[in-house]
């Protein structure tokens, strides 16, 4: 027999059972406890033992509570402190549906509580997605159902295919990745990053569809910079990640309809939209036609006004000028009458005028000077011209004028 | 320098700018022509669009290498 110390026993004890990796234990979770924040104490068990388990905090990935009944991973050990046996847990999960609906509970109020479902925070994705980020499994019907949809729906769009597990251990830690990886393609290249990541998976159990509940998953849809539709299952099942998704679709194909229009309705709006410019500069052109018309008939009524202003006028002037004529005729007639008489009646004053002006003419020739200087007599004028009808008026040597029946001649007084 | 063809999003857009136009009141008859020809030539587009292009798949793990680690 050979003889060891406290310490070196329990050193070797716990090389001899920390080997037992490879077993699962599965048990009712009692005396549930954390310390500090950091230390998760709690035992799981079964109608006949009890096991005490230890954690850390950051390791237990979803809420658990006395009653529930879970799976832990891990490995037994002695604490060499207390010489108590116990499992060390490296990561629990829930076990049956009833289990299962109590964590997706508690987790569903726990992030809740955090804000991870508001709407507020709910984004709008394009209305035509030139780029779209599928993370699923590129094997399963839910990536053939996408793609079918989207094929019949919409054309042009690049869909990025991220393939991830969908269920197990490994599925929660991957969906983080695909998300990482977009999100971060999106700070690299913009220019190639899809509009909207869609997170899909076809039906399942409840246990089948459990990474969809995963805290991880959760957090990855919640902080992506790219909006999320999520379509995981079939219509009645519901996941944490659709309630987090900017967009909760019910399944794989619904999720494809959601991300991208029917290209028929797109073409009845491109269509309508067109037939609607049509319509609109239609009734543009015949409301100037009408406008120009109204113009036409106003100017017309005006023009015609005017016209039949002119005419009136024209014909009171024509009644007018008919009186005037009339009227210049009568006048003209009257005229020439009177005329008439006048020349008629100034015949007779003319003869007789003329009678008395040739008397006169024979009277005024007898009296006329020129003929009495014919006779023999003389004009004299002084210097002055002026006639001389007194000698006493001349000096002698004055200078006188004699006019005489014929030419005149100059002489000096003595 | 060439213009970057746009997007069938942009080209819906622009359609849609059009048609917002002829809802004002009063339009100019030679602009609304104008808007009309450049809507017609939308729509062309954005039906040759719907019509010719199919959807292309693309495997991120072959063609992003440099992102992923």
């Amino acid at each position: 027999m050979h003889t060891v110390g406290v310490s070196e026993f329990l050193n070797i004890a716990n090389e001899v059972i920390q080997p037992m990796r490879d077993l699962a234990v599965e048990g009712e979770v009692s005396g549930f406890s954390i310390r500090q924040s950091k230390w998760v104490f709690f035992s799981i068990k079964d109608d006949d033992a009890v096991l005490e388990c230890f954690s850390m905090a950051f390791k237990i990935s979803m809420p658990i509570e006395d009653g529930m009944k879970v799976r832990v991973f891990g490995y037994p050990s002695i604490y060499k402190k207390s010489g108590r046996f116990r499992y060390t847990v490296e990561r629990v999960e829930p076990v049956g549906e009833g289990a299962l609906k109590k964590a997706y509970e508690a987790l569903k109020k726990k992030l809740g509580e955090e804000g991870l479902f508001v709407s507020e925070r709910k984004r709008a994705i394009p209305e035509f997605p030139a780029r779209v980020g599928f993370i699923g499994s590129d094997a399963s019907a839910a990536y053939s159902d996408f793609i079918r949809i989207m094929n019949n729906r919409w054309s042009g769009v690049e869909i990025l295919v991220h393939d991830v597990r969908v269920q197990g251990d490994s599925a929660p830690p991957d969906i983080e990745k695909a998300f990482q990886f977009f999100n971060k393609l999106k700070e690299q290249h913009p220019d190639k990053a899809p509009d909207v990541l869609v997170l899909t998976r076809g039906g399942g159990s409840l246990e089948d569809l459990w990474a969809f509940n995963d805290e991880r998953v959760a957090r990855a849809v919640f902080a992506s910079s790219i909006p999320v539709v999520c379509g995981v299952g079939h219509e009645k099942d519901e996941s944490l990640a659709d309630y987090v998704a900017d967009i909760r679709a019910s399944t794989p194909s619904n999720a494809a309809e959601m991300i991208v229009p029917d290209q028929r309705d797109v073409m009845d709006r491109i269509d309508s939209s067109i037939g609607y410019v049509e319509s609109e500069l239609d009734q543009s052109i015949t409301k100037r036609k009408h406008r120009i018309n109204t113009s036409l008939y106003t100017l017309e009524k005006v023009v015609m006004k005017v016209l039949a202003d002119v005419r009136r006028v024209f014909q009171s002037f024509r009644i007018s000028l008919t009186h005037i004529e009339r009227l210049r005729q009568e006048k003209l007639i009257h005229l020439r009458r009177n005329s008439d008489r006048f020349v008629e009646k100034m015949g007779g004053v003319l003869a007789l005028r003329k009678r008395s002006i040739e008397g006169n003419e024979r009277m005024l020739a007898q009296v006329n000077p020129s003929h009495i200087l014919k006779r023999g007599y003389a004009i004299t004028r002084n210097e002055q011209g002026e006639v001389i009808k007194d000698a006493a008026t001349l000096k002698t040597g004055d200078s006188i004028t004699i006019q005489f029946g014929k030419g005149r001649s100059k002489a000096l007084t003595q | 320098m060439p213009t970057k063809k746009k997007t069938f999003s942009e080209q819906y857009a622009d359609l849609e700018k059009i048609t917002q136009w002829f809802e004002a009141e009063d339009v100019d008859l030679e602009e609304a022509l104008k808007k009309f020809e450049e809507g017609l030539g939308l729509v062309k587009e954005l039906k040759t669009h719907l019509n010719g292009i199919e959807n292309k798949v693309t495997d991120i793990k072959k063609q992003f290498k440099d992102v992923l680690e």
